[in-house]
Formats: C-alpha cells, structure tokens, sequence
C-alpha cells in the first residue's frame, strides 16, 4: 500500500461517506475546519478520528448516549484495526455490494411490531445491523406479502439506517453524479451520468484548450466535468448570471490548485461588457477591412425564408444548392442588431434568477461551497461599492480567451438557450463544438430549427437523448432493475464552421 | 493531429471531408494513396459533389469549405467521435454512446494509465488516448497480428505517441509483467472477458483502480461480475446505453374534408397544417449494443477474494 499524502484523508477534503449502500459527499472539517459531525439521517456520527487515515478505511459508529442534541443520535466514528480482524472491512464491502438475500427469512406468524424503544435497546446492546433487520422482519406481519421487489426495498432501507459501519471514499467525477442523482437530480438539471458522457465526448477536450460554459442551476457540475479531463494548461471560463459562481461541484472534486486555477468565472453582466468593448475594437478593425466584413455578413432574411422549405425530410443538408443562394444574397449585418436584444433580456432575466437562488435555503451541496462562497461574497459587496469594477486581472484573462477563441461553448441553464447561444456562438473557433443541454425538447427543437435555417455558422447540428438501463446481475436473477430514471434530457450539438 | 488543435490543415494530416449527416469520411492528406489492389495511385476522393483532389486541401482552414467540381463540403478537424464514424472496420466496434459511458465509468483523466483489450478497429482507442492525453499511456492488446500491426500503423499516423500496440494473447499471456501495479484502470472487449479478470487485478495500482468489460451476451455479463466479485471488485455494476437521435424538419398534414363548402381558395394554407416534426433520424435504431460492466478494485490494504 501507498503512502503517499494524497491517499491520507485530510481536514479540507472532500470525502465520500458511504453507509451500506449510502452514499454522500462531505466537506471534511466544514467551513472552520473543526466541525467533523457528518449527518446520516437521524443519525449524527463524529469523524475527527478519521483525519489523517487513510482512504477507504471502515469505521464502526459507537453509540454516545451521554451527549444529547436535539432529536437526532449521536456516535462517534472508530477505526476498524485492520490488524485485529484483517477481513471485517472486506467483509462489509462484499455485504454492500451483494446486496441483501432473504432467503433465510423466516415468517413465524406472530404479529407483534418491534417499537423504536426495543430497537434502540438492541442497538446499544451492540447487536449487529443485520440482525436487527432479521428481527424487524419476523416481527413484520407483511413483509412475506410484500413482492420481491418491494422486500428488496424495505430491507435495503432499514440495512441503510441500522449499518454500523462507514467506509470513507474518495469522490470522483463519476460517484458525484450518481449520489446526485439518487438524491435530487434536479440539483443537476436532470443531466444523467451517460448524458453528461455525451457531453464530455462532443467537448473533445484537448490539452490547452479554452472552454468556455454558461451554467445556471447545475452547481458548477459542466465546469467541474470539463475541468475533471483537461490538462493544467487548458481554461474553463464559467459564465454566471448571478454575482457569484455556482461551483460546489468544482470544490467536490479535490482539484489541485493547480487545475483550479485553470477555472476562471465571470457574471454575464461583466461578461457582456467585455464583449461589448471587443466588438468595438473588431468593428474599428474591420472597417479598415472590407473584405472580412462581406464574408461575415453574407447572411439575409432573403436567404431563411428559401432554406425553410430546403431543409429536407430526413434533415439531410444540402450543400449545393446553398452554395448558390450564398452567391446572390447581398450583406445583411445580422449579428450586431440580434446581440443588443438578447444581450440584455440575459442579463434581465439572469438577475431574476439570481435572486432566486439567493432566497433558497443552502442544501447539503452548496454548504460545502460555503467557505468559497462567503468569500466572494465579501468580494461582491466590495465589488458593489466600488461601483461595480471588473478585477483587471481576470478582464485581461477573459479579454485573451476570447479573442483567441474558444474550443468550445457548452450550454446548460435554466433560461431559454437561443439567446445565451447567439450571444456567445462567434468567440468558438472554426471546427469547434457547441453543446446545449435541456431537459426540455422544445427549445432545443426550436433551436435546431433556427441552426437549420443556417442563421449561425454550423453544420453536423444533431438533437439527442440517451437511455441508461442499468441490471441486477445475480446468480439465476439478472434481469435489468425494476425503477429507472424516465429521462436524463436532451442534447443539441453543432460543428461550428466559417 | 489527434492530439493538439491545428488551424490549417497540413501533409499528412487527416481530414474530415463532412457532406451531409450520412456522408462524412475521412481523408488522408497526400498525393497518392493505396487503391484495393494495392497499388499506389493518385488521391482523388469521389463524391456525389464531384471529386476532390485531396492533397489540394492543403492550406485549407478547418472548418471552412472545400470546393468540389459540383459543390463543396466542409473540411473538419479530426475527432475521435468523427473517426468512429468514418473508421475502417476491421472487427465488430465501439461505437461513440457506449464509447462515453465507458470512458466516464473508468473514472479516467489525462495522466493516467489504462489498458484495452482487444484492439479490434481501434475506435474506443481513440478515445482513450484522447482522455489520458501525452501524459498518459494506452497499452491496447489483440491477439490477431494484422490488427495490432494495422492498428499500430494507425496511432502512428495520426501522431498518438500515448499509445502502445501490442500482438498479444491477453487471456493466454496476460498484459505482462511490465505493467504490473502499474495501471489505474482496464477495460476489456473479449469474448472470453472473465478470463482476463485476474490479470487485470495484477495490473491495476496497489492502490487500485476501475475495470470495465463491454460484451454482447448476457451470459458474459453473469461470468464476469461472478469473476470481480470472486476477486475482490466492489461497486459492480452493469448498463446498457442507447442513444436515439431525432431528425427536426417542417412537415404539413391535408386537413379533413367533410364535404362542405367553404370559401374555395385555392391556398395551400387553408387545406393543409404546417408544423415542425420531431421523428426519430432513422426507422430502425441501435436496439442492443452491448452491456458495459464496471467495478471499482479498492487499495490492497481493504481487498478481500474469495
Ligand atoms: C470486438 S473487437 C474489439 C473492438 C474494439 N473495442 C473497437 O472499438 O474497435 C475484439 C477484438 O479482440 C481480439 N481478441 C479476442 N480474444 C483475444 C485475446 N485472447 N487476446 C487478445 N485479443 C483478443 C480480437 O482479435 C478482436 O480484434
């Protein structure tokens, strides 16, 4: 076994806290780096014991009857000695991952219900969680009536509460999502793990490459992803529309500082500014050129309405004949005239929506963003006073990545995309693509039909949805699980082309 | 090429040539290449737009058009998912959906070692060299000799310098003692995968590592997973990926006639509805690809095989 620092848990990380087969992520030491309680339903277990072990060490939780606060249990956390019974951490490992058997369960007929007093004495007793279920299932009048599936449930749901032991993980890309998504997907927008795959293979994340992501309502989990498989080199430039970054999932994933400070972000307010003052200077620059200015705006109404009925059936492109009409159609500067309006009806509604967020109360994610939080906090209310001055540092760094262009837009929000799109689609670089999620078809049909009517520079558009069905394979029981998630959303990809 | 962004194409690249959703191929970029026979002759790409001279491409912007004698195409920078599409079938392939899913569940990121077995077409390689970047190695395995050889060829071409081709018989040889605790994740197309488990175990780190396994059968499936658990794999567990693909376009249905007269005009607007369709892009789609497997082998100081 390795001893190097990283596998050893330490005050500040984030850990994956996994109960039988419960999962969540904490922030090791909370916000102050001293609070250590971990909340497990009515449970409240006491971790300090666990600084400095190392990853994937099981701990047994102690009853602490002495100490009482408010309704919940207090235990603390003791580490498993490994030496002494070198096989018990296994041993919970493989329990977890078989999942439960209950071919052994016996229905004696009686009908008398375990109280919560007699569990509780059992439980301090020190008997196992297993045994508790098998009581609480003889003690149970139905449990024989309930069908394979719902016994499955019911136990895995009392083996959860009444597990003694706790391993601690460390978190990866792929365990956020999935404990996410068993939890609240829509902390997530709805992004299933396989679509966020997706989304990762479109990126086509190079090394040094600039990606630049427009998130509202996702917890930073885009910028989190796209960071998760870039080198140091590249840049993730996350846009926000309120004051302040939505990243917890970023600090989930214990980047080094390093990668982190790869991660720039910038409200759309300051965004737009930047935009605004680099349209200006291209304008000035253009006009000295003619040529360039013919080429961008070869686009026209004219042309739309003609393209509308070309779009052919099975949504097959035709080249040749567009190739044409790009011949005969005369300048329409198109692009200017669409970024006035939408600049601001982004930026409207993008406040609306901030305070919204503001109003929420923290979940159990976005407390663990709290130091970070606070932090920028401070620098919002400093920001407001100095009457709203964008850090020059970070203009400078966002001024040289979009001049430059980026190597990707990746779009997902709680606003209609079309005008976050339109607003950003010329800062992505020729052969570069774009990505839009929603958990709506609807705008995204929408937008696939304005790309169609080749208002924007795209080929290669395409509309999808993934179908995740995940199996129980067991000796003589495979088959694939009875409940599934309905819809992971739907994905608009593009090629940008010149 | 594969490996970095480039603005202009070069020699020796290779293009993708994208006509429309159904015709996108790739092109390498020089005088001549081999005809079916074998024999070395000029490269001139046919297409339903006319031929392309493609050593002409040369100097050409990605992502701008390529002229062609009856139209144009737009020439597109090499992706992985672009290569799956296009690639040469030598075997059955990975294909992009199942692809992502299997690069997600390796836990993969640049730096980072994986082996992959077998080889077959190269298309999942691709990817893997694209997520573990030059940092990283891919050491891909087949135990058919014109395949690593061709697949080798291939990583060369396309100037993957992270990625090892080796003739082997994973499941008689294993992946060598070379890469023992060396790798952070393994993934197996086989038809034998279980009977590689046990190797894939002396590979990955002592600190361990992810495995995945993509198989067809379900039977597969069941003496895989009976494999890790025996090994000491946690975390089992297996998916099945599809992805359906919509094609977006205006479409009018006749309105009923119930035989009576109205203003007689004789406007298609009044005797037919126009609306935008969403249909599925093809009749038939992708039922059944294959399952993909994953599990989590935890450090050595937890694990426990029975
Ligand atoms: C379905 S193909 C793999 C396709 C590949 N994943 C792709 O996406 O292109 C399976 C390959 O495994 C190889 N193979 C089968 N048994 C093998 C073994 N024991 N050792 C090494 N390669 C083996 C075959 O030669 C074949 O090329």
């Amino acid at each position: 076994m390795t001893t190097s620092q990283d596998n050893l848990i330490q005050v500040g990380d984030y850990v994956v806290v996994q109960r039988w087969n419960f999962m969540k992520i904490v922030h090791f030491g909370g916000i102050k780096g001293n609070d250590f309680d971990v909340v497990l339903g009515n449970d409240i277990v006491q971790f300090s014991t666990a600084v400095g072990k190392p990853y994937w060490s099981t701990f047994k939780i102690i009853p602490e009857p002495a100490v009482k606060k408010s309704k919940k249990r207090l235990y603390k956390a003791e580490l498993l000695d490994s030496n002494e019974n070198p096989t018990l951490s296994a041993e919970i490992l493989k329990e977890m991952e078989c999942g439960s058997d209950n071919r052994d369960i016996k229905d004696d007929g009686k009908s008398q219900i375990l109280s919560t007093a007699n569990i509780h004495e059992l439980r301090e007793s020190g008997t196992s969680a297993n045994e508790i279920v098998g009581h609480l299932i003889e003690n149970s009048t139905t449990f024989q009536k309930k069908t394979e599936f719902a016994q499955e449930k019911y136990l895995s749901k009392k083996k959860r509460k009444y597990f003694d032991y706790i391993l601690l993980r460390p978190t990866s890309l792929r365990l956020m999502i999935e404990i996410n998504n068993k939890k609240d997907p829509s902390k997530f927008l709805g992004i299933s793990m396989d679509t966020l795959s997706h989304m990762v293979t479109a990126c086509n994340i190079q090394p040094g490459g600039n990606y630049l992501t427009y998130e509202n309502g996702c917890s930073g989990l885009v910028s989190a992803t796209i960071l998760n498989y870039l080198d140091t080199t590249g840049k993730v430039l996350q846009v926000h529309p309120g004051p302040f970054p939505q990243k917890s999932s970023v600090l989930s994933l214990n980047f080094s500082t390093e990668k982190l400070n790869n991660y720039v972000s910038m409200s759309i307010r300051d965004m737009i500014d930047i935009c605004k003052s680099l349209e200006k200077q291209n304008q000035s620059i253009e006009l000295t050129k003619v040529e360039p200015v013919l080429e961008n705006g070869t686009e026209t109404l004219v042309k739309e309405e003609i393209k509308m009925e070309t779009v052919d059936e099975n949504g097959a492109e035709t080249p040749v004949k567009e190739e044409v009409k790009m011949e005969t159609v005369p300048l329409n500067n198109i692009n200017s005239d669409s970024l006035n309006s939408t600049g601001s009806s982004v930026l409207a509604a993008d406040l609306e929506q901030c305070d919204l967020d503001a109003k929420q109360t923290p979940t159990e994610n976005s407390n663990k963003g709290n130091l970070k939080r606070k932090n920028s906090d401070t620098q919002m209310d400093s920001n407001k006073k100095s009457c709203h001055k964008i850090d020059l540092v970070l203009k400078s760094q966002v001024e040289s990545i979009l001049t430059k262009k980026v190597d990707g837009l990746i779009i997902v929000c709680k606003e209609h995309p079309e005008s976050v799109l339109k607003k950003f689609i010329k800062y992505v670089a020729p052969s570069r693509p774009v990505i839009i999620y929603s958990l709506y078809r609807e705008p995204l049909v929408e937008l696939f039909m304005e790309l169609k009517n080749t208002k924007l520079p795209v080929t290669n558009v395409r509309l999808t949805e993934s179908f995740l069905r995940a199996y129980q394979v067991l000796p003589d029981r495979t088959h694939p699980l009875m409940s599934m998630n309905s819809t992971g959303g739907y994905l608009l990809t593009a090629t940008v082309v010149e | 090429m594969f490996n970095q962004f480039k603005a202009i194409v070069e020699e020796g690249d290779t293009v993708i040539l994208y006509l429309s959703p159904f015709q996108v191929f790739a092109l390498p970029v020089k005088d001549t290449i081999k005809n079916k026979h074998g024999v070395m002759v000029e490269n001139i790409f046919q297409t339903s737009y006319g031929a392309l001279k493609v050593k002409d491409l040369v100097g050409v912007k990605y992502g701008s058009k390529a002229k062609l004698s009856k139209g144009w195409g737009f020439v597109l920078y090499p992706t992985p998912e672009l290569w799956t599409q296009t690639l040469p079938h030598r075997t059955q392939i990975i294909y992009t959906p199942d692809i992502s899913v299997i690069i997600m569940q390796l836990e993969l990121k640049p730096g980072d070692v994986v082996i992959e077995s077998g080889t077959g077409s190269g298309s999942l390689s691709h990817s893997l060299a694209r997520t573990v970047q030059q940092s990283g190695h891919v050491y891909t395995f087949d135990f058919h000799e014109d395949r690593a050889r061709i697949a080798t060829e291939e990583f060369q071409t396309h100037g993957l310098t992270q990625v090892t081709c080796q003739h082997r018989d994973v499941v008689q040889d294993g992946f060598g003692e070379e890469l023992n605790n060396k790798v952070d994740a393994v993934f197996l197309d086989l038809p034998h995968p279980w009977l590689a488990v046990e190797s894939a175990v002396k590979s990955l780190k002592s600190r361990g590592g992810r495995f995945c396994s993509f198989s067809p059968c379900i039977e597969q499936v069941q003496r895989t997973c009976e494999s890790l658990r025996k090994l000491g794999f946690v975390d089992i567990n297996t998916v099945e990926c599809l992805q359906k693909e919509f094609s977006v376009g205006y479409r009018n249905l006749p309105l009923a006639e119930f035989g009576e007269s109205y203003n007689h005009q004789n406007d298609n607007s009044n005797t037919r509805h126009k609306f935008v369709s969403v249909t599925p892009a093809t009749p038939t789609m992708q039922g059944h690809t294959g399952y993909i497997t994953s599990a989590t082998l935890p450090p050595v100081h937890v694990r426990v095989t029975s």
